[in-house]
């Protein structure tokens, strides 16, 4: 595949004049950065939609960043194909310079990455460095459902084919659920409604027996659905959902914990050859966990905090290895499914 | 009798915020009229503003905001063949006919007055059966909603008639350009081409600018202005107060108004689906059970009136799953959502409970804001229509110049200008050749929308297309989809029989 068009961004075209434009072409992005960065402000990809739960993270991030970077942040967003456009564009066009950042909903988009013909590496082209949170990903129901237990879905699955709605196919809520197919002999047939909400929605109207999708997702819901089970274990998160049960628990299966965590990613080219840009990044970020504007960031949207938690490079390179890795496992199966 | 009392309180409440409300409409209706600005990217863009102020203002500010746009889109529609969005698509089939010929201004008030009224009736639909709206939701699946597009599908049909094989030729290549892009179920790129700007699609604002700001320009080149010279003394002679004569005219088809809305609320209650699908809808009805069905496409007031008033509609619909559940309908309740949150709202039905100011708020907040673009559409009506007289020389480069902005705004690529450009050609053959552009638009809106419902229900039923047909609801929607069809054929056998027994 081929980029044959290049683009700009909105906000890039309002702020940079075409003589900055011009001058810019001349100077080598290696030079741009030198000196105490960040002299300017620094633009963050996104690869899914506005209004998401990508968005909301980085921003409660970026908020409290901004104060130690003494430069402002701005967003772009790039949704489509499970990320991949947000990626290759990131890739491809994008300064390698420390001024573009991505912004990951880390587990989907690996999966996208690995299950698809992409013209960019992870993390040969872009790194992922720093790992934000995570959310773990739950089995629910609408509250007028009929079914009251996963066990209960399970056993409606061996006897029938059980609907249930996901984000998306290649989803780390699709892998947890044919697993779970796959351990137990029930017939669980995933239909995708592309976005959170629909997702949701396909389950609380009864289109769909149950839906698979993010903790955070589930308890934004409130008394409108049940959560039956959950495929990671995370107290805070737990209390809220009413204690569902470790789906791993229930059947004595041992399907791997899974999660959609958040994080930080950069050019790979950047993370080696600008130690700079990392340190500083790395350091800010770092920063930001241990400051109590973080809790309050995301307290002031309704955003659960419980699943903040740092990790970096290693356990991001980690949860690239091993997702890749569950992706490529499972990429026939969600495709016969 | 407490739920009563709060909403009436609220009415007065919200109207004491007409000085919110009267920019936000202002605005509203600017954006709404520049093809690829919307209320959802305005709102975006008045982030930092409306995570200021406090939350009834910045709620209030966006309502007004998202109202006044539905407005503002059916504006360039009329005048210059240019729908501010693709929900205003069905209001150029007759609202540019009729501004052609001299009835700009006649055409813009059934426009005003429909999405006025439609705004109203939608609002006070909303406010008086909230609970029973929001679940909705519950009986339309994607087996009705396959069935409720084929209403808005069969248009192509409706357009078809008067060249029956370049409609349909028009209709499919419509369809085929929406397959472009990653496929729904398992996100395989089909027919990108390997550009990375179709994954997603053909995105929707390029193609709407191309095959109609853009094609028109071409023809406004060819052809001076809008308006037709044997029309220029009537609207030079037109006046301020032919208005209220025409306000009053086009409230007798406040019947029409009356379920176009109804049309647009329920269609809006449902997630994914928007003001494109209930305005095609709302004309294809609209022409269905006309006694004039045949004028339907050459500049009748009534097939202005019909999609404005159901656009009008969404407005209020968009908002239930949003309020009642905490689920938008659609990309501006989104992105409303998103800022409600940043105040610290939390949505669903605790809502109604623990804020019911807010919770009816946002309805009544509408209602006003609709009541107060009274005196401030209606004196503009005479004004606006004089842009028809705007020589090509002037208007061509203006129509340019905010089209093709409008076509890089909503997703920043460079590459969306070109999509237009192209579009613009693809829409100028089209025009001169014959083929309806509005029978393609539909196929590129509503063929992907087909597509998703469709492969979801079929993936619902492992293949099994009875699902098609397993749903009460889904069923009644079959036979008035399929009496919706019939009917100008059994119409049409019928005043062949009259002639043939009055001959």
């Amino acid at each position: 595949m081929t980029n044959k068009l290049h683009t700009i961004s909105r906000r890039g075209l309002l702020r940079t004049g075409a003589a900055v434009g011009a001058a810019s072409l001349f100077t080598p992005a290696i030079l741009r950065a030198q000196g105490t960065y960040p002299t300017r402000n620094i633009n963050v990809v996104i690869a899914t939609g506005q209004g998401g739960g990508a968005e909301t993270t980085a921003r409660a991030f970026t908020n409290v960043m901004r104060t130690d970077l003494g430069v402002d942040f701005e967003f772009e967003f790039h949704p489509g194909a499970g990320g991949q456009v947000g990626y290759e564009l990131y890739n491809s066009r994008r300064d390698k310079d420390g001024y573009n950042l991505l912004f990951s909903n880390m587990h989907p988009e690996i999966i996208t990455y690995a299950t698809q013909e992409t013209n960019y590496n992870l993390p040969g082209d872009i790194i992922h460095f720093a790992k934000t949170g995570g959310t773990p990903i739950v089995c629910y129901v609408g509250a007028n459902s009929p079914i009251q237990s996963i066990e209960q879905l399970v056993e409606m699955g061996r006897q029938n084919t059980v609907t249930i709605a996901c984000s998306r196919l290649p989803h780390p809520g699709t892998i947890g659920m044919l697993s779970l197919a796959e351990a137990t002999g029930a017939d669980f047939n995933m239909i995708p409604y592309g976005g959170g909400n629909p997702t949701s929605m396909a389950t609380i109207t009864g289109e769909t027996d149950a839906a698979v999708l993010t903790a955070g997702v589930a308890i934004s819901l409130g008394e409108q659905v049940r959560v039956l089970g959950t495929f990671r274990s995370m107290e805070a998160f737990n209390v809220q959902m009413g204690n569902p049960p470790l789906v791993n628990d229930v059947f004595g299966t041992s399907i791997p914990e899974l999660e959609l965590a958040q994080g930080w990613a950069m050019h790979t080219e950047v993370w080696e050859n600008m130690p700079e840009v990392r340190e500083r990044l790395v350091g800010s970020i770092r920063a930001a966990f241990d400051n109590p504007e973080l809790r309050a960031q995301h307290e002031a949207v309704n955003y659960p905090f419980d699943g903040v938690e740092y990790g970096d490079e290693t356990v991001c390179a980690q949860i690239v290895a091993d997702t890749t890795a569950l992706a490529r496992q499972f990429a026939d199966r969600i495709r016969d499914s | 009798m407490d739920q009563f009392s709060t909403i009436v309180g609220l009415f007065g409440y919200s109207l004491s915020y007409w000085w919110v409300m009267i920019p936000a409409v202002l605005l509203g209706n600017l954006v709404g009229a520049i093809p690829g600005f919307s209320a959802a990217n305005t709102i975006i863009i008045l982030l930092p503003l409306t995570l200021s102020v406090d939350v009834e203002v910045a709620l209030i500010f966006m309502m007004a905001l998202y109202s006044a746009s539905q407005l503002g889109n059916g504006i360039p529609a009329i005048l210059v063949n240019i729908p501010g969005t693709g929900g205003a698509a069905a209001t150029t089939l007759d609202g540019y006919p009729m501004a052609q010929k001299g009835e700009g201004q006649r055409a813009l008030v059934y426009c005003f007055v429909a999405s006025i009224f439609g705004g109203l009736i939608g609002t006070m639909f909303v406010l008086a059966l909230l609970p029973v709206l929001s679940q909705v939701g519950n009986y339309l699946h994607s087996v009705e909603m396959v069935v409720i597009i084929l209403f808005g599908l069969t248009l192509i049909a409706v357009i078809a008639a008067a060249d029956m094989i370049k409609g349909l030729l028009a209709g499919m290549l419509g369809l085929l350009i929406g397959a472009i892009g990653t496929d729904f179920i398992y996100s395989e790129p089909r027919a990108t081409f390997g550009l990375l700007e179709l994954y997603d699609g053909i995105p929707l604002v390029p193609a709407l600018i191309g095959l109609f700001a853009i094609s028109e320009v071409f023809v406004l080149i060819e052809r001076g202005r809008v308006l037709k010279d044997e029309y220029m003394d009537v609207v030079v002679s037109s006046k301020l107060s032919d208005v209220w004569v025409l306000v009053k005219e086009s409230l007798g088809s406040w019947f029409l108004m009356t379920w176009t809305a109804l049309i647009g609320v329920i269609i809006g209650i449902i997630p994914g689906a928007g003001a494109s699908i209930a305005s095609f809808v709302a004309y294809q009805q609209a022409r269905t059970f006309s006694k004039t069905p045949e004028l339907f496409g050459t500049g009748v007031p009534e097939g202005v009136a019909a999609p404005e008033s159901a656009n009008n509609g969404v407005t209020s619909g968009t908002l239930v799953p949003l309020m009642a559940i905490g689920v938008p309908g659609g990309s501006t309740a989104a992105i409303m959502m998103v800022v409600l949150q940043y105040h610290g709202v939390t949505l669903g039905p605790r809502l109604f409970i623990d804020n019911p100011e807010l919770a009816y708020g946002i309805f009544t907040a509408a209602f006003i804001t609709y009541l107060l673009m009274i005196p401030l559409m209606f004196p503009m009506a005479m004004y606006m229509s004089r842009v028809t007289t705007v020589p090509a020389f002037f208007l061509v480069p203006m129509i340019l110049a905010f089209t093709l902005l409008g076509a890089f705004v909503p997703r920043g690529y460079m590459f969306d200008m070109g999509l237009a450009i192209a579009f613009g050609v693809l829409g100028y053959l089209a025009r001169k050749t014959g083929y309806h552009v509005t029978a393609i638009l539909i196929g590129i809106i509503l063929g992907p929308l087909m597509e998703q419902y469709l492969m979801r229900a079929l993936r619902i039923s492992r293949g099994d297309v009875g699902i098609l047909f397993s749903s009460n609801l889904g069923n009644i929607l079959w036979v008035f989809l399929i009496i919706t069809l019939l009917l100008p054929v059994y119409k049409s056998w019928q005043a062949r029989k009259n002639q043939g027994e009055a001959a």
